[in-house]
């Protein structure tokens, strides 16, 4: 795409016979008809279209569009779908295929619908033939707007077009997207979640964390709708790790609240984390089942039906008990009580320790904490080490990620590195540990239903088993993962890293 | 991705309405889709209004310095993108001819297009040539117009023989007849006995209409200008139908 701007805004209509004048005597115009049309644009709950600078979008019930930033298009027949939808609903082609790496395990979500008064026309050479689409459209606000969409390979003309509309009377060069501008009348988006209100040094520690305690709470408020409605995966795992950092936090630097507020809300917290956790572990077994069955070398990927159809049915049962404990007068009354107690946190602070001191002994602290947990580490160790080490870890990244903003940037950036490489060791060795013990429950559960034909079970010993490879696996890798985390030139980073 | 070409070594046969309508159909069902028109004649390209012109001409399509994705025009209907044909292609015999793998060359500057098409129609010139073969191992179906005479049935049962001894993938050949005269008894006798003799025939007959001539005066495909005549009916029904033989 050239450098010339394609878009152009104005004040009141736009008269056809301007443009068209303009464009002469190089181009023509075929002027559309003005007519009233809903557009919708489509996108994930947090916004992965958006930030590849992809637009999906539709017109009525007109094909689907998708719009490359490269101004490449792709169009797919929309019968049949129904929105919220993953992209495997939508019909199988190109379009799908370039969305579904993107969209990953996220549903794609209506996001904003926009009447205008539009008027396509198109733009003609002098063979008659459209080298650009004018798109008008006029919102309820009087201001219009132009954009040039250049047909593929016909850039050069678009160029032209725009140099020639540059000229014409109260038109003003705009940058904005159409998707950005619908989005102006959106109640969310992109980048509401990040909008974090900076974090000053001095500030007083109970306001600054009970602010960020507001912002998780916020989150899990976001994601209730989608996890109860089952749009997709990722609204529980979302809700999950805002509940996670909430407790952490309560526990790594709660005594700074006021008023014993993180003993009383901690148990609340527990409970709501213990909620989420069975749907979500059966989540995790389906979204992997796939890929674990197609390792097994001895059993038939299809020896584990029977396995997926009692997760399936299980999870399903889980679910009714998570969507009540989400809908339960408790959880209303957790997350109000909260948001108030915060607010009034907020309100009260005054004096009392700065951010900064706070940030900086406790991040000290919780990297001592993990470093003499990980000194004990080595080949023999039992598993409860490892994983007392593994949640030391997550302390230190959960503090490390709320005090970001009062760190130097390029040593805040090693550590966190250093720190995820052993994480997602220690992960993998946890989640063997507790996949393969969690296999060998559901075989037993299944046996004890007459759920479990013989090569079901079988197959089942056969995941056990490669989870089990998979734990010896992340042990043999932790021991290199652990040296650079606990060199002497980390201690002293993290002596400086707070400013 | 599907590949098809409409290909006949007789010309005047109705490829080009063929593959144009057939193109426009397959885009408005939602299909994003691209013609190549091979033809240096360049009917397809007139037919879109899109100037007969290529970047380096045929040879830098053919030699690669120059990608098939940066010739693509888009037509006036959305989805539906065209490869212009340029008049050098009448030398792409001795182009392909220069390169490795002569016959498969069409089919590897396709390959990376693979990700933007879900159908590519390509219109062939009418000849027997390099060309023509390595459209005939760079499709999945083969169109073939025939115009009802017993002739034509012959090259139609040469050129499924010529594929049948291929090595490797075989297109499908599905044959149909093309500029019927239903006032002639020729015609009516030849489509009914051949279609019911022979698997590859498919039942959708175009008949020689003169609306699908108008699409010369009209520069657009006949099932744009005029959706609900005959002749769009026609090319609707013969979709279908090779859509249909592609399931199977």
């Amino acid at each position: 795409m050239g450098d010339v701007p394609r878009a152009f805004s104005k004040q009141g209509a736009v008269e056809v016979e301007a443009v068209a004048a303009a464009l002469q005597p190089k181009f023509a115009l075929a002027a559309g008809p003005e007519k009233t049309v809903s557009h919708t644009w489509l996108d994930t709950f947090d916004w992965r279209l958006h930030s590849a600078g992809i637009t999906l979008e539709f017109v009525h019930d007109g094909p689907l569009i998708m719009q490359f930033p490269d101004g490449g298009r792709l169009q797919a027949s929309l019968a049949g779908v129904k929105w919220p939808a993953q992209p495997h609903a939508l019909p199988i082609g190109q379009l799908r295929d370039a969305l579904t790496p993107i969209a990953g395990l996220r549903a794609l979500l209506p996001v904003v619908t926009v009447r205008y008064a539009v008027r396509e026309s198109r733009v003609l050479n002098d063979d008659e033939k459209t080298v650009a689409r004018l798109l008008t459209e006029s919102v309820d606000d009087g201001t219009s707007q132009v954009w040039i969409q250049p047909l593929r390979g016909y850039d050069a003309a678009g160029d032209r077009i725009a140099r020639l509309l540059a000229r014409v009377d109260g038109f003003t060069a705009v940058t904005t997207t159409p998707y950005d501008l619908a989005l102006t009348h959106a109640s969310r988006s992109p980048g509401d979640e990040d909008k974090a209100a900076p974090l000053p040094p001095e500030m007083p520690a109970a306001a600054a964390i009970a602010e960020m305690l507001a912002r998780f709470a916020a989150t899990i408020d976001q994601n209730v709708p989608g996890t109860i409605t089952a749009i997709d995966t990722e609204f529980l795992h979302d809700l999950r790790v805002a509940v996670r950092r909430t407790r952490s936090i309560l526990k790594l630097v709660g005594d700074v609240l006021p008023a014993n507020l993180a003993e009383r809300f901690q148990p609340e917290f527990k409970w709501l984390g213990d909620l989420t956790t069975p749907v979500r572990d059966l989540d995790v077994y389906l979204l992997e089942l796939d890929n674990m069955a197609a390792r097994l070398a001895s059993a038939d990927p299809h020896d584990l039906d029977p396995f997926r159809t009692f997760l399936v049915r299980h999870r399903a049962a889980e679910r009714r008990r998570l969507v009540r404990g989400l809908r339960s007068r408790r959880f209303e009354q957790l997350m109000s009580e909260w948001r108030s107690a915060l607010a009034q946190v907020a309100a009260d602070a005054d004096g009392g320790p700065t951010v900064a001191m706070l940030a900086r002994q406790r991040v000290e602290r919780a990297y001592r904490n993990a470093a003499r947990c990980g000194k004990r580490i080595n080949a023999d160790s039992p598993s409860e080490d490892v994983h007392a080490l593994r949640k030391r870890c997550k302390e230190l990244r959960y503090l490390l990620e709320v005090f970001r903003p009062l760190c130097a940037n390029a040593p805040h950036r090693r550590l966190v590195n250093e720190l995820k490489a052993l994480q997602d060791t220690l992960g993998d060795f946890q989640d063997g540990e507790v996949q393969r013990e969690a296999v060998r429950e559901f075989a037993a559960v299944m046996m004890a239903q007459g759920a479990a034909p013989a090569e079901t079970v079988l197959a089942m010993g056969e995941l056990a088993a490669q989870l089990d490879a998979h734990q010896l696996g992340a042990r043999a890798a932790l021991a290199g993962r652990l040296q650079p985390f606990l060199a002497r030139e980390n201690r002293a980073r993290v002596k400086a890293l707070v400013r | 991705m599907k590949v098809y070409a409409t290909y006949n070594i007789k010309g005047g046969v109705g490829k080009t309405s063929a593959a144009v309508n057939l193109a426009h159909l397959a885009a408005r069902s939602g299909d994003n889709v691209l013609l190549w028109d091979l033809d240096p004649q360049g009917a397809a390209t007139y037919l879109f209004r899109v100037r007969p012109k290529v970047k380096g001409g045929g040879g830098a399509l053919v030699d690669g310095t120059r990608s098939l994705d940066d010739a693509i025009k888009a037509t006036d209907f959305d989805g539906l993108d065209l490869v212009p044909a340029d008049f050098s292609y009448r030398n792409m015999d001795l182009q392909l001819d220069d390169m490795k793998r002569p016959t498969r060359r069409v089919r590897q500057l396709l390959r990376p297009l693979d990700g933007q098409y879900d159908v590519v129609f390509l219109d062939c010139p009418p000849s027997i040539s390099l060309l023509s073969e390595n459209v005939l191992h760079a499709v999945d179906t083969l169109l073939v117009p025939m115009i009802p005479a017993t002739l034509s049935v012959r090259t139609f049962d040469q050129l499924a023989s010529f594929v049948s001894d291929f090595d490797g993938a075989q297109p499908r050949v599905r044959a149909f007849f093309s500029m019927v005269d239903r006032r002639k008894r020729l015609h009516r006798d030849l489509v009914e006995q051949l279609s019911a003799e022979r698997p590859g025939i498919l039942n959708t007959a175009i008949p020689a209409l003169s609306i699908i001539e108008q699409m010369a005066e009209q520069r657009a495909p006949v099932t744009a200008f005029a959706p609900h005549s005959a002749a769009a009916r026609c090319y609707k029904a013969l979709w279908a139908e090779v859509n249909g033989a592609e399931v199977t």
